[in-house]
């Protein structure tokens, strides 16, 4: 469970920027959410604070509990192998194979040789794109690049999902089979946590919705959609 | 860390070096070359103080006693200087000996004992050797100041000509060996930093996914000590290769240099010099890791 509490995020470089204002929240285990709004509305931020990147300028935000401000530095790894990240851009490795994308986020958290040969099959399977394991990222579709990502994000077997935009750069069709595995994964009990445009996408799947304007929290409703305000 | 991690980052380490080819090649061979310039350093210093070991004559001292002197007091004289420090052995040849060693050195057709008879004009000279060469200039200033001594003659500065070379080589080879040190620590800290760079992507996605500072570290500095220790290897090599044929060859056209020719010492040079090599590597890469690798 995540908890925000009076959550402020202030960023002090040349101009003064307040990305997030007040922000009170609580995201159980297995939700399905999304977090909507224009840009600079403060998305990015909240799923950084989420996984640790930034630590709140006031406020507190708590992973089941436990202040993440005062999380000591060595532990921060071994809470983020709970969170799975994917990104917009997908961030694959160009110069690595489908199995070796998937791999290295294995190896990464020092999982056995053992285990990563036999986990990586597996989320590659799951994602549909099993068949591919030998090929390169530029050999993919644009959906098959994110389910590549997704499966990158999945093989660690992480409590939670957070997307950043992860249909940003798909098409509507694209789009939508990305969201119906998001759905199955959140369906298996993983938490899903994913910032948005997509308008469509959101009216669609009835799930809970986090609108934020200006770094505030202006709306907060379950089987929400996409409304005009955000 | 597990075994297998061991693996993932000893495999990373080498594939960080074949990406960044260019720059790889330039530290190993900046490595190279220092660590050559250090053996060469060694290798000469070793071998003069070789020489002036085995140089047996530049251990001995030859002190003439007055002619005037009776023939138990000289003995007396020699006794005495056995018991001085720093020497190793003391032989009285009395006037009689003298000119017979001097009739050999000349040939044996000379009758060089015969002819002068009882005009013999040699003096009765004390011969003794010094435990050091390093003791020679003092010890024959301590003999030549004894009563009853007329002149003292040794290596005539042969010695200190030498030490004092071999200590001006190993003087400029350490500041030699210093800078090139640092130049070459330099280039493998830049070397690593590109790699840094290069690999940014993944070490975006490797703190994300939870990998620990330790996981993303390790790749870079086993990069670094790999590009010492080839660079220091490729110094062995051409030392080994080089100073070997440079020792046969002086061996056969100038057999009077006394060359070094010891295994061992070889041995314990490549070592030291591979020691130097990957801790050049290693403190080349920990400057980098911790300066540019924010995880």
């Amino acid at each position: 469970m995540i908890q925000f509490f009076n959550v402020n995020k202030v960023y002090d470089a040349e101009v003064r920027v307040e990305a997030l204002k007040d922000v009170n929240l609580q995201i159980e285990n297995g939700e399905f959410i999304f977090l909507v709004g224009p840009s600079g509305a403060g998305k990015s931020t909240l799923t950084k604070l989420i996984i640790r990147e930034e630590i709140a300028s006031s406020g507190q935000v708590l992973a089941d509990g436990k202040s993440l401000a005062r999380m000591k530095q060595r532990d921060i790894p071994f809470y983020r192998r709970r969170i799975g990240f994917v990104f917009q851009d997908f961030r694959l490795l160009m110069t690595r194979t489908v199995y070796e994308n998937v791999a290295f986020a294995a190896e990464a958290v020092e999982m056995s040789a053992a285990e990563v040969r036999q986990r990586v099959p597996m989320v590659l399977d799951m994602m549909g794109i099993g068949d591919k394991r030998n090929a390169y990222p530029h050999q993919l579709s644009g959906g098959q690049q994110q389910r590549l990502g997704i499966a990158r994000a999945m093989v660690n077997n992480p409590t939670m999902i957070i997307a950043d935009e992860p249909t940003g750069n798909l098409d509507p069709e694209t789009s939508g089979e990305i969201m119906r595995i998001f759905n199955a994964i959140n369906r298996r009990g993983t938490t899903v946590i994913i910032a948005t445009h997509d308008k469509d996408m959101v009216n669609q799947m009835r799930k809970r919705v986090i609108a934020l304007k200006e770094g505030r929290v202006i709306r907060d409703e379950k089987n929400g959609g996409y409304h005009h305000e955000a | 860390m597990r075994l297998s991690s061991v693996g993932y980052v000893t495999r990373d380490g080498f594939r960080n070096i074949w990406r960044n080819k260019i720059m790889s090649i330039a530290s190993i061979s900046t490595v190279a070359i220092s660590l050559f310039l250090l053996g060469c350093v060694w290798l000469f210093v070793a071998n003069v103080n070789h020489m002036v070991v085995n140089v047996e004559s530049e251990l001995e001292i030859n002190a003439y006693v007055k002619q005037d002197l009776p023939r138990e007091a000289s003995e007396a004289l020699a006794k005495e200087i056995g018991t001085l420090e720093g020497v190793s052995s003391v032989e009285f040849i009395p006037k009689e000996e003298g000119i017979l060693l001097l009739e050999n050195r000349f040939g044996t057709e000379a009758d060089l004992a015969g002819t002068v008879g009882e005009n013999n004009p040699l003096p009765d000279m004390i011969q003794m050797k010094a435990l050091d060469p390093d003791m020679v200039p003092a010890l024959a200033e301590k003999v030549s100041a004894l009563e009853g001594i007329e002149t003292v003659r040794y290596g005539q500065g042969m010695v200190e000509k030498l030490l004092k070379t071999a200590a001006w080589v190993e003087r400029a080879g350490l500041i030699g060996l210093i800078c090139i040190s640092v130049a070459a620590v330099f280039l493998i800290s830049t070397s690593i930093r590109l790699t840094v760079f290069s690999r940014r992507d993944e070490i975006t996605i490797m703190r994300l996914v939870g990998a620990t500072n330790w996981y993303i570290r390790w790749p870079f500095l086993i990069e670094g000590l790999l590009v010492g220790f080839f660079g220091a290897f490729l110094a062995v090599a051409i030392l080994f290769l080089g100073y070997n044929k440079l020792a046969e060859s002086l061996m056969t056209t100038m057999s009077f240099i006394p060359v070094m020719k010891d295994n061992t010492m070889l041995l314990v040079l490549g070592r030291n010099i591979l020691l130097y090599g990957a801790g050049l590597g290693i403190v080349g890469s920990f400057l980098s890791v911790f300066r540019y690798l924010r995880v």
